[in-house]
């Protein structure tokens, strides 16, 4: 009986000796397989949000800029009166908590923040006007996730002088 | 057939089925390995094509700001600055725009600005002529100004470049 428990018991260590180990190894490489994976797609996952942000940071940059520039550049009468407050005709933009509005309408989203919005008066003369406005802006909830642009614009002329 | 005998064939068996756990988990790991040696390049370019859209867009907007910058300055001054001249914009102390000689280099360390200012070239009809040669084969218009503006810089060792010009005309008497 004992020398048959033995037999078994050596079959049995022969046969399942590798059970241990492949299950050892299965377990490793299942961890590593998951450790990978999961920061794999965390990395995806964060890069997801960060890259809406930005991107939603970036339009609001597009269209910031389109609206000055043809608003300044096709302008009439174009008057700045110290940061933050530009009008050019019937048109007033204006900083006021966190948002740039345009005759009190926001022209920036809800989760954008702008923390600075400044206009210079480079102008070579009193007729054209050349402005140079800078925009401070960053995600509401990403404060990271910031940009600051100038943009430089110039009144065009038109009309002749005689 | 007794208990243990019974057991010893089924863990054989078990053993024989068994057998191709490694070879899974190796052909697991290469698959893995493959997917991942695709996804990582991409993610690779993806982040490079970002960084580089961000210096294209900086680049335009320093762009802007030299043709805006020399639309103020030619539109107020007319005979400000020599033709044929390089020039970059640049503020007075009284702030106002200027144009300053040479092009400008290691604009926020990466960029050179240049603007280059030409008389049009037009033949007897008034018509637009040869505005890329150096040499005129009509008549230089006094009262026409090519303005081109150039920004270069470097990206990864590749040379970049953007210009833009502008046509500006004397409307003044």
């Amino acid at each position: 009986m004992n020398k048959r428990t033995a037999i078994a018991l050596s079959d049995r260590r022969e046969s399942k000796g590798f059970t241990l180990i492949e299950l050892l190894l299965g377990v490793t490489i299942s961890v590593m397989i998951f450790l990978a994976a999961g920061s794999v797609i965390a990395l995806l996952f964060r890069t997801d949000i960060k890259s809406k942000n930005i991107e939603s940071l970036e339009q609001t940059k597009n269209n910031l800029s389109a609206e000055l520039t043809t608003s300044v550049r096709w302008g009439e009468l174009i008057t700045t009166t110290g940061a933050g407050e530009l009008i050019v005709d019937s048109s007033r933009y204006i900083l006021l908590n966190g948002k740039i509005l345009k005759n009190n309408e926001p022209l920036t989203s809800d989760d954008i923040t702008i923390t600075r919005f400044e206009i210079k008066d480079f102008s070579n003369s009193t007729k054209l006007k050349s402005l140079e406005i800078r925009i401070d802006m960053q995600n509401k909830n990403f404060t990271s996730v910031k940009d600051t642009f100038n943009i430089v614009v110039s009144q065009r002329q038109r009309e002749f002088d005689k | 057939m007794n208990k243990n005998n019974k057991w010893a064939m089924a863990l054989s068996e078990s053993d024989e089925s068994n057998g191709y756990i490694i070879l899974e988990a190796i052909l697991a790991i290469v698959v893995f390995a493959m997917v991942v040696l695709s996804v990582v390049p991409m993610i690779s370019f993806l982040l490079r094509r970002t960084a580089q859209s961000r210096f294209e867009s900086r680049a335009a907007a320093l762009l802007q700001e030299g043709m805006e910058a020399s639309y103020n300055i030619f539109m107020s001054n007319w005979d400000a600055y020599q033709v044929d001249g390089t020039y970059h914009p640049g503020k007075s102390v009284t702030n106002k725009w200027v144009l300053f000689s040479g092009e400008q280099q290691n604009l926020e360390t990466l960029f050179t600005r240049s603007i280059t200012i030409k008389k049009a070239c037009r033949n007897n009809n008034g018509q637009l002529i040869n505005n890329q040669e150096a040499v005129c084969i009509g008549i230089r218009d006094s009262d026409s100004r090519f303005i081109t503006t150039s920004i270069n810089w470097e990206e990864q060792g590749k040379p970049k470049s953007l210009e833009a010009k502008i046509l500006l005309t004397n409307l003044n008497e």
